[in-house]
């Protein structure tokens, strides 16, 4: 999983008029992994991907894909590019099978076999246009188009957003299998912290316009817990513990999570206040909470 | 070996990262007697598709587990339990065992059981489980 | 009541483009009122001013209505249509009225005839955009055709008749201007019972072409269109598989071929609609005015046909910007994608400047054209040529800025100039002429239409297309 940055964002940063949405991005996400990008509504992810597309200017900073700047993408970098966009425009007066054959007649590589095979597991029907389709199959036909020119880097925004639960863990299955392959990188985000926790292997938090955390999944995990704290004695109201997410006192207890934990401030704390400590573990969705609290 | 697969189970979304689980799950069974020594580990991409996570988790939780000397490697084939040698001198097994048993000693006395019950339950598993 | 009438017509006053119309309402009504033509008292041109005025009134109110109905809030909340229907109804009486009362003042016209007329005009206008379906476009072509090239004194003639007060017209025009208003006022308060999938249909949002994050309301809308277009899904099917038969779309031509099929460029009929449109025009114009002095204004009268086919393309163009995104992914640098998307807009508007000349020598040729006009036909076309080009170009600029009222308002400014350069050139004469002097002119236009090019070429390259 070495190898260099597939995307290398520096300060990057994108204006709407006054609203600021990304304020310095910095992320590098290195060849091979499967990266979660997680952030609430709104922090800047769409527009984080479509700068990267070269489908939205860059304010300023700069934001390289396959070490060339995003705004002008050679051809052949377009050709390694998957993108699976969270609102699909697909032409509605066109078949299925004719925006198969529309596809891809303008990439030199197609991967008929897995295109076709994709579309009867996925129960696509050939011969419909694509304007009536729902918008769960929309979505599937959109990873079939994303797919089937064997990308080396797939983007994908909220891919599972509208598929029912057995479409969904069929994705995550063909998204398994591509991941399968050493070179290849996939970027997705969405706010389901649950398919992230099987299928990725980085996770990257975007709050406020920031990356806050880009590292591997199970440090985080492994970094970030609840302390569940019950003092000999009543607790100060400035009660605090370095890298503290949010923080609770009630008397002589408190329940704090914390960021970046450590055998050592554990047994600290266990000293300090002569207190009984409970370290509890947190799913990604309750860190996420932690993160975003205040 | 395809039903070894089957024996694990991993929750994603709990705090716990998930090779961890997997690394869990394979010190227990190997304690519980399940998976014998010299038994074949189900392969990374076997086990990534059955469990539905990420190749890379799998085969993180196998490179642990081969560097605390748990299962080793065998060239062509996969990964194999490695035969459990006795290590530490006496005293120190001897630690590595008391807190389990300390453990069901308080067990047995919660549930109010006198001591000749206990040894008697004792001496039945030994007979079960004879080397 | 009164709380709610009030609330109906902010939604009227909240949006931009109501206000942007009622200006040019009132706006059309001068030279309506203040005009005075020579022959009869009406103004020339009273009767393509006055179609539009009101039938434009008409469309947008039927769309603003159609939006408020078209919508599950109009079966879910409670007394609903009755306030909805009555600020409709006051905006179309009190149209009506003000076209009464500034024609009576002005002119010595009928006021009940005007009213009724207008009244009549409004009514077709609010039900064809306010039914099920999408506007019928045929009528809205009817309507363009018969205002814009209607003659002069036939239109006089035909005005004056109208407005005469004659209580047939009166009767007619009230009794069906009613009773249409009426039927779809019923219609629309008992939503339920006559249109169960009157709610599922156009949605607001999906008129609103520029707006982000609109994309499901416009594609379930383009999908319904779809489904009721039989023969243009047809035809697609026979464009496309004839496309992947021949070239197999590779190279730069199958390349463009396929973008052409994506823009569901209509080059051809547009076209063929271009030659029956100038026929017609010249048609009209030779008819009418005798065939000596109708020649002048009948070449003033060909800038109409540019604009309509800007129009038109403009329209497809700025429809096809959302799918741009994802077109500007394939594997073409952005250089040769924007030069791809010039080549392929440039090909329609040279079927429809094809056309435009092909109608004009048919029209020429068939109709008997006095001496002097004769030698200018050559330098006309190819006047009419750089027209097109340029105003291509204009056009395609003017739809990078995202805005529709933009995209008009520019068209038809473009459009005025350009036809005043191309009447100048024709005017002045064989003398004026001289091989020097035309060399001249055809490298300022070559230069023109050069710096467009690249000024549309950056524009199109810094865009966003995301």
């Amino acid at each position: 999983m070495t190898g260099e940055a597939v995307i290398a964002s520096q300060g990057v940063c994108k204006n709407f008029g006054d609203k600021k949405v990304l304020r310095g991005v910095d992320l590098s996400i290195p060849r091979g992994s499967v990266v979660g990008l997680l952030g609430k509504n709104a922090a800047g992810k769409t527009t984080f991907i479509k700068c990267l597309l070269g489908l939205l200017k860059v304010h300023s900073g700069t934001l390289r894909v396959f070490g060339e700047d995003s705004w002008w993408l050679t051809a052949e970098s377009k050709a390694q590019l998957g993108y699976v966009p969270q609102e699909v425009a697909l032409y509605p007066w066109m078949r299925v099978e004719q925006i198969l054959q529309y596809t891809a007649a303008f990439y030199p590589r197609w991967n008929w076999e897995l295109a076709h095979r994709l579309v009867r597991q996925w129960e696509l029907p050939p011969k419909d246009r694509v304007g009536p389709l729902s918008a769960g199959q929309l979505q599937k036909l959109a990873l079939v188009l994303a797919l089937g020119h064997k990308p080396e880097l797939l983007v994908l925004d909220e891919p599972v957003a509208s598929l029912d639960p057995v479409a969904r863990r069929d994705f995550l299955r063909t998204l398994l299998e591509i991941a399968q392959s050493e070179t290849r990188t996939i970027l997705f985000s969405t706010h389901i912290t649950s398919d992230l926790e099987r299928v990725a292997d980085r996770v990257a938090i975007l709050r406020d316009g920031q990356i806050v955390f880009h590292d591997e999944l199970d440090v985080l995990k492994e970094s970030v817990k609840r302390l569940r704290i019950t003092a000999s004695r009543d607790l100060p109201a400035a009660f605090a513990v370095r890298g503290a997410l949010r923080t609770e006192v009630a008397g002589p207890s408190a329940l704090v999570a914390v960021s970046g934990v450590t055998g050592a401030m554990i047994d600290d704390l266990r000293t300090t206040w002569d207190a009984t400590i409970d370290v509890e573990p947190l799913s990604l969705e309750d860190i996420f909470l932690e993160m975003h609290h205040g | 070996m395809h039903d070894a697969a089957f024996r694990f189970t991993v929750h994603p979304s709990s705090g716990v990262p998930i090779y961890r689980q997997v690394m869990d799950q394979v010190c227990a069974l190997i304690a519980g007697g399940r998976l014998a020594p010299g038994e074949l580990l189900p392969s990374v991409r076997q086990l990534a598709a059955e469990l539905q996570v990420n190749m890379m988790t799998i085969s993180k939780a196998y490179a642990r587990l081969e560097a605390d000397g748990v299962i080793e490697r065998v060239r062509g084939t996969g990964m194999r339990v490695r035969p459990i040698t006795a290590r530490g001198s006496l005293a120190d097994r001897r630690e590595e065992l008391r807190p389990l048993v300390e453990q069901a000693v308080i067990r047995a006395r919660q549930l109010q059981l006198d001591d000749e019950q206990v040894v008697a339950i004792v001496r039945s598993i030994l007979e079960e489980h004879q080397p | 009541m009164a709380s709610r009438l009030h609330a109906v017509f902010l939604t009227y006053t909240t949006r931009r483009s109501v206000w942007l119309f009622a200006s040019l309402w009132l706006l059309m009504h001068v030279p309506l009122t203040f005009g005075r033509g020579h022959a009869s008292e009406l103004p020339a041109g009273a009767m393509p001013i006055f179609l539009f005025a009101n039938a434009g009134l008409g469309l947008m109110l039927g769309l603003h209505v159609k939006g408020q109905f078209a919508n599950p809030r109009a079966r879910l909340l409670p007394d609903f249509a009755f306030p909805h229907l009555l600020a409709a109804g006051t905006i179309v009486a009190g149209s009506v009225l003000l076209d009464a009362c500034l024609l009576t003042w002005a002119h010595a016209v009928s006021g009940l005839a005007v009213a009724a007329v207008a009244l009549a005009l409004m009514a077709g206008a609010v039900w064809s955009s306010c039914r099920a379906g999408p506007v019928s476009s045929w009528l809205l072509a009817i309507l363009l055709i018969a205002g814009c090239a209607a003659p002069q004194p036939f239109a006089g003639q035909i005005l004056a008749y109208l407005f005469g007060g004659h209580s047939i017209v009166l009767l007619g025009s009230t009794c069906f201007g009613l009773a249409t208003l009426s039927i779809l006022a019923v219609r629309l308060w008992r939503l339920e019972e006559a249109m169960p999938e009157y709610s599922r249909g156009i949605p607001e949002s999906a008129w609103d072409f520029m707006s982000r994050g609109r994309e499901r309301d416009r594609r379930r809308f383009e999908g319904q269109v779809i489904a009721r277009a039989k023969t243009a899904a047809w035809l697609h099917d026979v464009r496309f598989r004839l496309l992947f038969r021949w070239s197999g779309a590779r190279g730069p031509l199958g390349r463009l071929l396929l973008l052409q099929l994506a823009g569901r460029s209509p080059g051809a009929s547009v076209a063929l609609a271009q030659v029956g449109l100038v026929f017609y025009v010249l048609w009209l114009k030779c008819r009418a005015a005798g065939a000596s002095d109708g020649m002048d204004s009948a070449f003033l009268l060909s800038f109409l046909p540019v604009l309509i086919a800007m129009g038109v393309l403009g329209g497809i163009w700025l429809r096809r910007r959302p799918y741009l995104a994802c077109e500007s992914l394939y594997p073409l640098g952005r250089t040769d994608f924007v030069r791809g998307l010039i080549c392929n807009g440039a090909c329609d508007t040279a079927f429809a400047a094809a056309g435009h000349c092909a109608g004009l020598v048919v029209g020429l040729s068939l109709f008997h054209v006095p001496e002097p006009w004769l030698a200018m036909i050559g330098p006309y076309l190819a006047c009419i040529v750089a027209q097109y080009a340029v105003m291509y170009l204009v056009t395609l600029w003017l739809v990078s800025l995202r805005s529709f009222w933009g995209l008009v308002f520019g068209a038809e400014l473009a459009c005025a100039v350009s036809t005043g350069w191309v009447v100048a050139a024709v005017f002045a004469g064989e003398t004026f002429w001289t091989p020097a002097r035309a060399a001249m002119a055809i490298a300022a236009t070559a230069a023109v239409v050069i710096l467009l090019y690249r000024i549309t070429f950056r524009r199109w390259c810094q865009l966003e297309l995301g």
